[in-house]
């Protein structure tokens, strides 16, 4: 019954006419803040797909090669251009560009060293900045056992295991995944969304004066209540992903997606990223934050709506919660646990390095604590709501 | 006049609308009490010495006061950058323990220095890239401007929601209690209710948008975010890159002054839509987009109520040619074009 209600309060929040041109408006425009930010490079090539197209051939003929004929490769570049070939800072000329290369009138000699200059690179960066970790966790550890910090103690002992793993080399760079992954349009727009849907939830009933109806109902006495929040919990989740999808899919069209599979650590600024996830992995570990944080927005939403009278004031406080909580997002405060619900939309602030609280001398993900506090406050928030439509439900 | 005085004895007490404006404005001190001064970190581990240079720096830049600088931070570079071979020659015995002791004293007091040296080092580089024909940027403290400047990046949200949620009470209410049919039929109910809710809207969003504006300038002045107002803007790190003399002090309250006017033009718009939009719930919504989408268009934001919202963005706008009058001009015209289509839609009837 409880699935019914649901589907059928689902049913009743997205057929309004307002609601649909809204998302509709508010899709386009998120999808058109998606587009592409003009790069230098693209220039020569007319758009940021033809761009990434064109590197991406380099890359995959570097893939395909075994590792004797790529040393083969190298050895025979560094005959024909000099040693520092793969240097940054070597000087390319015409000749790199010519056809037939190495490889024959497959591809030039240029495009493949500029790959694997920029794959070099990118992998010193990596090894450098991981590489610096596991000596000053031992060196911190060592601390941690003089002064008797279990916390610290564990926490060291949980970075070496962590940072002690061999680092993958990158194989591809990373385009297009960076920029969906840092765009914060997608999640604003959805929440404005949100706000439209969950904040009238419950008011709308009181002033439409169906709430009187609910209450007399056989399952008004609570599973109304539950259905609503779950309805709003799911219209929040599905706008996320479709908004997330749409700005997926704009950078996709506009430059092409590379690097998918590519360990998420060989992206600046991620390069402290401590598990050995791929980028696509993240993204959708990312995707799962922000529908959390999505959701919890609804349940704050349909709360306030739920113990308001009308929906001026629901509202009201409902662009208030959120707009303090995207306040929160801009602004972290100094101490952790102040930090709104929606800082779980901001995915790297949480993985870029090692980033956790300490419970009682254990060290804990602070992403994980978070979506337990959060989540504890979303239930005392529905049980609040279930004592209130109930308290009045017996003064009827 | 009387249906005037009516209509704002309605909005601002039948309705809450004062209510609501003061509960706005008290959430907004709060805010502003307790948002914190966006300092760079770095003076937080060196305060001290962040004063002393800022004290014989202060005031306008010059030739001289750039080379110090430079000077200075080269010098603690080298001081810093020699540590460990005095340490081997000390350790070998090439140099005396009273050398030594020298070097060292020299080199904590370059580790409490390098921090501040570096922060003016940095100053003296963005004021280098500066054109030549402005007049000398300031060195001044900047984080008081840098945090009333961050603030204005953004639009007053506490006082455009008390005046959306007042436009929100006007004709949207009306409907939803089932008296607009009735106004409707009144002898005054059309051209002259319309006029009067409109007036009575705009005067109270003017008034509190003066109020807020007096209460922002206050809090700011009582945290000491308001000194050296005299400095160009260019002064600041902000506004580092935006080429346009102008005092700190008058780009505030040129901030100010726009976005008082905006606020009203916005109250005249959203008033124009609530008859298009009667439910408040949708008007509240639409009015937000208006005000939120704006902001992320950049340079072309400014010419929509939402950007020129934003102090900050108006006067980095008015740096890169950006025509300030031209942009109210064009906001003016989506108020207006409002008005006059809810003004005629009202004339209709239902």
């Amino acid at each position: 019954m409880l699935w019914k209600l649901t589907k059928f309060e689902l049913k009743k929040l997205v057929k309004s006419k307002f609601f649909l041109i809204a998302a509709v408006l508010l899709l386009l425009v998120n999808m058109l803040l998606s587009g592409p930010k003009e790069k230098e490079q693209w220039r020569y090539f007319g758009s940021g797909r033809q761009a990434v197209a064109w590197d991406r051939d380099g890359y995959d003929k570097l893939a395909s090669l075994t590792p004797e004929e790529k040393r083969d490769f190298e050895n025979a570049m560094e005959e024909k251009y000099g040693e520092d070939v793969f240097s940054p800072f070597s000087s390319y000329n015409l000749e790199m560009y010519n056809l037939p290369g190495y490889f024959g009138n497959e591809i030039s000699d240029g495009k493949l060293i500029t790959c694997e200059m920029l794959l070099r690179m990118g992998n010193e960066m990596t090894q450098k900045f991981r590489g610096e970790v596991v000596p000053r966790s031992k060196f911190f550890g060592r601390e941690a056992i003089l002064s008797g910090n279990k916390y610290e103690i564990r926490r060291n002992l949980q970075i070496l295991s962590l940072y002690s793993a061999p680092i993958r080399e990158m194989t591809y760079m990373i385009y297009g995944w960076w920029e969906y992954l840092s765009s914060n349009t997608p999640m604003l727009m959805s929440l404005l969304l949100i706000l439209l849907l969950c904040a009238g939830i419950f008011t709308r009933e009181k002033e439409q004066g169906m709430f009187l109806l609910l209450q007399t109902s056989k399952y008004g006495h609570g599973k109304t209540l539950v259905a609503k929040f779950l309805a709003g919990g799911i219209s929040a989740a599905m706008i996320t992903i479709l908004f997330h999808a749409g700005s997926l899919l704009m950078v996709y069209l506009n430059s092409g997606l590379m690097g998918g599979t590519q360990p998420m650590y060989t992206k600046q600024p991620m390069e402290l990223f401590p598990f050995s996830l791929s980028v696509w992995q993240f993204a959708v570990l990312s995707l799962l934050c922000k529908i959390f944080a999505a959701v919890i927005a609804s349940v704050l939403l349909c709360g306030i709506s739920s113990l308001c009278k009308n929906s001026v004031v629901s509202y009201g406080a409902g662009v208030v919660v959120l707009g303090g909580c995207v306040l929160l997002t801009l602004f972290p405060p100094d101490f952790e646990l102040l930090a709104g619900p929606l800082t779980l939309s901001r995915t790297q602030w949480y993985f870029n390095t090692y980033y956790t609280a300490n419970h009682f001398g254990y060290p804990v993900l602070w992403v994980i604590v978070q979506v337990v506090i959060w989540s504890l406050v979303a239930a005392c928030l529905i049980i609040l709501s279930h004592k209130v439509y109930n308290r009045k439900r017996s003064k009827l | 006049m009387t249906l005037f005085s009516f209509e704002a004895k309605k909005i601002g007490g039948t309705q809450k609308g004062l209510l609501i404006i003061a509960a706005c404005l008290l959430l907004k001190l709060l805010f502003l009490f307790v948002f914190p001064e966006q300092k760079d970190p770095r003076i937080l581990l060196s305060q001290k010495q962040y004063d002393t240079y800022l004290a014989s720096l202060h005031g306008m830049n010059t030739p001289e006061k750039a080379n110090w600088i430079q000077e200075d931070n080269e010098e603690i570079g080298r001081i810093i950058g020699i540590h460990e071979q005095m340490s081997q020659d000390y350790q070998q015995g090439r140099i005396t323990w009273e050398e030594w002791d020298d070097y060292n004293d020299e080199f904590s007091s370059a580790c409490l220095r390098q921090n501040a040296s570096e922060i003016f080092l940095e100053k003296e580089e963005q004021f280098s890239q500066q054109p030549w024909y402005l007049p000398p940027a300031h060195y001044i403290y900047e984080y008081g401007w840098q945090t009333v400047f961050t603030l204005q990046k953004f639009p007053d949200i506490f006082l455009l929601f008390a005046v959306i949620l007042m436009a929100a009470q006007c004709f949207p209410a009306e409907a939803a209690e089932g008296m607009l049919p009735i106004l409707l039929s009144a002898k005054d109910g059309r051209r002259k209710l319309y006029c009067s809710k409109l007036l009575a809207l705009m005067s109270l969003s003017l008034v509190s948008a003066l109020i807020s504006d007096g209460l922002e300038a206050g809090v700011f002045a009582l945290r000491g975010w308001l000194g050296d107002s005299h400095a160009p803007i260019y002064s600041i790190s902000t506004f580092a890159e935006c080429p346009m003399y102008i005092p700190l002090g008058k780009a505030y309250w040129l901030c100010l002054g726009v976005r008082t006017v905006v606020t009203v033009l916005f109250a005249g718009m959203v008033f124009g839509l609530s008859i298009f939009i009667r439910n408040a719930a949708n008007l509240i919504f639409t009015a937000l987009c208006l005000l939120l989408l704006p902001l992320f268009l950049g340079n072309v934001g400014l010419f929509f109520h939402g950007g020129l919202l934003c102090g900050s963005r108006v006067l980095l706008g008015m740096g890169s040619g950006v025509s300030l009058s031209l942009c109210l001009t064009v906001a003016a015209l989506y108020s207006a074009a409002a008005l006059i289509l809810g003004a005629r839609r009202h004339q209709r009837g239902l």
